[in-house]
């Protein structure tokens, strides 16, 4: 995340405190956070599909077809 | 004094209209949204048991330069108005009579005086909408926009009951568009931090940072199902993590939050159905808008969690782990230079390079006369990554902000900045 070859900055209130860096699964994740992101991203799509599909669209389309049936 | 019968029946023949318009009926059919509106005045209260002393919004604020205004609103500082102690009385009484305005609305609430109690809560709504989004940037945080939807929909929409729900559920849904990135995927927010994540191990942070994003994103859909078993699953992973999420954050969101979740998806819970009639357009133009401003930041280049323009126009909570020094060095027209370094260690203190900029252009208008110019440079550093210059002017006096656009002043990660160092674990205060 940081290189050792850059310096230190230790702002106010913050001495004594050691440099930043990855922890624990995050080294092992830390290669493949795009992927993360476009995966995140498409379950977002998706779910925005579904749920507008399901709650908002399908709902209205049989409501406007009910109507157009029997006006 | 006795009305006329004919000015009372036209007077109840208002009422009635006014209750109609604004969909104040629903009040008599719904346990839930009566309980909704005594938390919508208990959440005003708390904002404004926080901004009876604070001087953000004074005339001497505005005098001292350190008040901050929207990015779209740059001169709301001369609207000020207000003062308070020691220089004055006015904003303690402006704040105690929206006090008297709260109970007022819970005593008419409780004589099931709707339009009364509605009238009541007007002017705290305004008074709340024009603090926060019109006169100060210093006022907001992500709990404000909640306020402010649950007002809105409590107080002027129809269908009260279904999108106060329907709202809840985008607040957490449309949140993680601020979680896409490194500082949730990775958790690298709460390993930034020298008390790391609370309660749980280091090495686990992003397993429960992905949980948060999977429960908020797919989840929080549930809250709206008629399966009970998975509703009340899912109510109780929230009502867990705001309760959590306190340990951080204190009282303040779950005070707005908790009431209105636990009100709205616990046990008044009953399933409504999507209204689909031609009211219930204003509540969908509504939802577009939530999602319209949330994805407003992303068609700023760059990472607005590093550069922070149109940051705020969407929900912002815990997006980034901030540190960030701020340098001048002031050249008077006599000759003489002043040097001065402002610096923020402070995890969400979220060092927008704007504020610094607004105060900078506030000092320069006040010593137009006698300054020349102000040598400028702001180091950033997000998630416990590598500080980096993202500002670096000649003349901060001569810069200007554009609200809706790329500030080329303002360096993205796609600029090169330069690296300057790297910080070490801060501080959640």
């Amino acid at each position: 995340m940081n290189s050792p070859d850059m310096p230190v900055i230790v702002l106010g209130g913050l001495e004594g405190n050691a440099p930043t860096h990855l922890k624990g699964l995050q080294v092992l994740l830390a290669p493949y956070v795009p992927q993360f992101i476009d995966f995140w991203t498409v379950v977002f799509c998706i779910t925005v599909a579904l749920v507008s599909a399901h709650g908002l669209f399908l709902p209205l389309a049989r409501k406007l077809r009910g109507r157009w049936r029997n006006p | 004094m006795t009305l006329s019968p004919v000015f009372r029946d036209r007077l109840k023949a208002i009422e009635r209209r006014y209750r109609a318009v604004f969909s104040l009926d629903e009040y008599d059919e719904s346990l839930a949204l009566r309980w909704a509106f005594g938390a919508l005045v208990f959440a005003y209260y708390v904002a404004f048991v926080w901004w009876t002393s604070s001087d953000a919004l004074t005339i001497q604020s505005a005098q001292k330069g350190v008040h901050v205004c929207w990015p779209y609103f740059q001169e709301c500082g001369s609207w000020y108005f207000l003062q308070t102690l020691p220089h004055g009385y006015l904003q303690t009484i402006l704040y105690m009579g929206l006090f008297g305005l709260l109970v007022h609305a819970v005593y008419r609430l409780s004589r099931r005086e709707w339009a009364l109690a509605q009238l009541s809560l007007l002017i705290p709504f305004l008074w709340h909408f024009i603090a926060v989004f019109v006169l100060s940037v210093l006022n907001v945080g992500n709990y404000h926009y909640y306020l402010f939807f649950f007002g809105l929909i409590l107080l002027f929409f129809p269908h009260k009951e279904f999108f106060l729900k329907l709202c809840i559920v985008l607040f957490y849904f449309l949140s993680t568009i601020a979680k896409l990135h490194e500082s949730w995927v990775l958790g690298t927010y709460f390993s930034s931090l020298k008390t790391g994540l609370p309660l749980f191990p280091e090495w686990s942070i992003p397993f429960w940072t992905n949980l948060v994003i999977f429960m908020e994103m797919v989840g929080a859909w549930l809250l709206l199902s008629k399966q009970v078993v998975l509703q009340r699953a899912v109510l109780i992973f929230f009502i867990a993590f705001h309760l959590y999420s306190g340990i951080l954050v204190e009282y303040r969101y779950p005070s707005t939050v908790l009431p209105m979740l636990i009100i709205m998806f616990g046990p008044f819970y009953r399933y409504s159905a999507p209204p689909l009639d031609r009211r219930s357009l204003i509540g969908w133009g509504m939802v577009l808008c939530m999602f319209l401003l949330q994805i407003s930041p992303k068609l700023i280049p760059g990472d607005e969690k590093l550069t922070h323009e149109g940051n705020k126009y969407g929900l912002y909570m815990f997006e980034s782990n901030h540190q960030c020094v701020s340098s001048t060095r002031r050249y008077w027209k006599d000759g003489s230079v002043t040097e001065s370094t402002g610096e923020s260690e402070i995890a969400r203190v979220r060092c927008d390079p704007y504020t610094y900029w607004f105060r900078l252009k506030q000092f320069c208008a006040r010593n137009k006369d006698s300054i020349e110019r102000v040598e400028w440079t702001f180091d950033h550093s997000i998630n416990g990554a590598a500080f980096l210059r993202i500002v670096e002017e000649r003349d901060a006096c001569a810069l200007t902000y554009r609200p809706f656009g790329r500030n080329t002043w303002i360096k993205t990660d796609k600029d090169n900045p330069a690296v300057i160092g790297y910080p070490v674990e801060n501080t959640y205060e």
